[in-house]
């Protein structure tokens, strides 16, 4: 199982949603880091995901951006994502994050949009 | 004296309406002053009676066994026992009760915080020059709505009843809902524009809830 703490590995202060919004975008998140590591995922592997190590909050622009994107511009699709991805965080208030990436990426159409980067 | 005439009435029924001779007068004195010390000595058995079944009716202790001592005592307890738990009981309720409403009107004023800065975010579009005070009003909307969430997972098990089960799961959508609508779009996005249709929707949706917190008050 790998590992993806977003607090450490990413930003502190994961926002926005576009490159073009500055540093720790949902985009920023999912180009190159998020995409890279489902890719790198050997068959049945898991992705741990750890949402509150040094993170305060979220912005639903970021999630969108950042998990149903993936769904989104077709990198894979909502159940494989959903099964291959495991949500972590110890402080409970971050079980509301958990449940709207879930959202999120249920919600997502597989390959609904075409991917232009904002760099 | 028979019997069955009471030493009064024979006394009565011995006088008669006729001129009495001196020894029969006497005679007759004699026998009613009889009757009267008899009748005097009845009564008085009579009173000495009831005296004594009274003073053993009013010191019932003499009369217990240890048992029923025992037993008097347990009933007591018990009911002194009783007492006390209805006492805690009826206690701890309004207490919870306080609670609730103390943490409801404590979400009530969030939510009116973060309607008052999420319109005031969403009327206005991004600007390079105002760039600190949109970071700032970002940071405080997040931690808003996470205080919010946090807030409504606290009253949530108070709310399980049959009367507070709807306003439970208004308070569940809300969280999601209000989320979705504030920090959605272009959020936290520097081609953010104005949009005066979202800052009334998040008015709108804010102060919905708001009177749904305040019929709290009546309901638990």
């Amino acid at each position: 199982m790998k590992t993806l703490n977003i607090g450490k590995d990413f930003s502190l202060d994961p926002s926005g949603r576009f490159y073009t919004d500055g540093e720790g975008s949902g985009e920023e998140f999912r180009e190159d880091c998020l995409k890279n590591l489902i890719e790198s995922l050997e068959p049945n592997e898991k992705l741990q995901i750890i949402l509150d190590d040094g993170v305060e909050a979220y912005g639903s622009s970021f999630l969108v951006e950042g998990f149903a994107g993936m769904v989104k511009h077709g990198y894979i699709t909502s159940d494989n994502l959903l099964d291959k991805l495991e949500v972590q965080f110890t402080d409970q208030d971050f079980e509301f994050y958990k449940n709207k990436i879930i959202e999120y990426i249920s919600q997502a159409k597989f390959n609904s949009q075409v991917y232009k980067t904002t760099k | 004296m028979s019997k069955n005439t009471s030493p009064l009435e024979s006394s009565i029924k011995a006088i008669e309406p006729v001129v009495l001779s001196e020894s029969d007068f006497a005679q007759t004195t004699s026998n009613l002053a009889d009757n009267i010390t008899a009748l005097s000595g009845d009564l008085s058995g009579s009173i000495d009676k009831l005296t004594t079944t009274l003073s053993s009716l009013l010191e019932p202790a003499n009369s217990l066994t240890f048992t029923q001592f025992i037993f008097a005592i347990f009933v007591a307890v018990i009911g002194a026992f009783s007492a006390y738990l209805f006492n805690l009981f009826h206690w701890s309720m309004v207490e919870k009760k306080q609670k609730t409403s103390r943490s409801a009107l404590a979400l009530s004023l969030l939510i009116k915080d973060l309607e008052t800065t999420a319109v005031e975010y969403w009327i206005q579009g991004f600007k390079e020059k105002k760039h600190k005070k949109i970071h700032v009003a970002e940071i405080s909307i997040k931690s808003k709505i996470r205080l919010i969430s946090k807030y409504i997972d606290l009253i949530a098990p108070e709310l399980d009843t049959h009367k507070t089960k709807n306003i439970k799961q208004k308070l569940e959508e809300f969280r999601y809902e209000i989320f979705d609508l504030v920090t959605g779009g272009e959020f936290e996005s520097k081609a953010r524009n104005p949009s005066k249709s979202k800052a009334m929707k998040i008015a709108i949706r804010c102060s919905d809830i708001r009177a749904v917190i305040s019929s709290l008050d009546f309901v638990v």
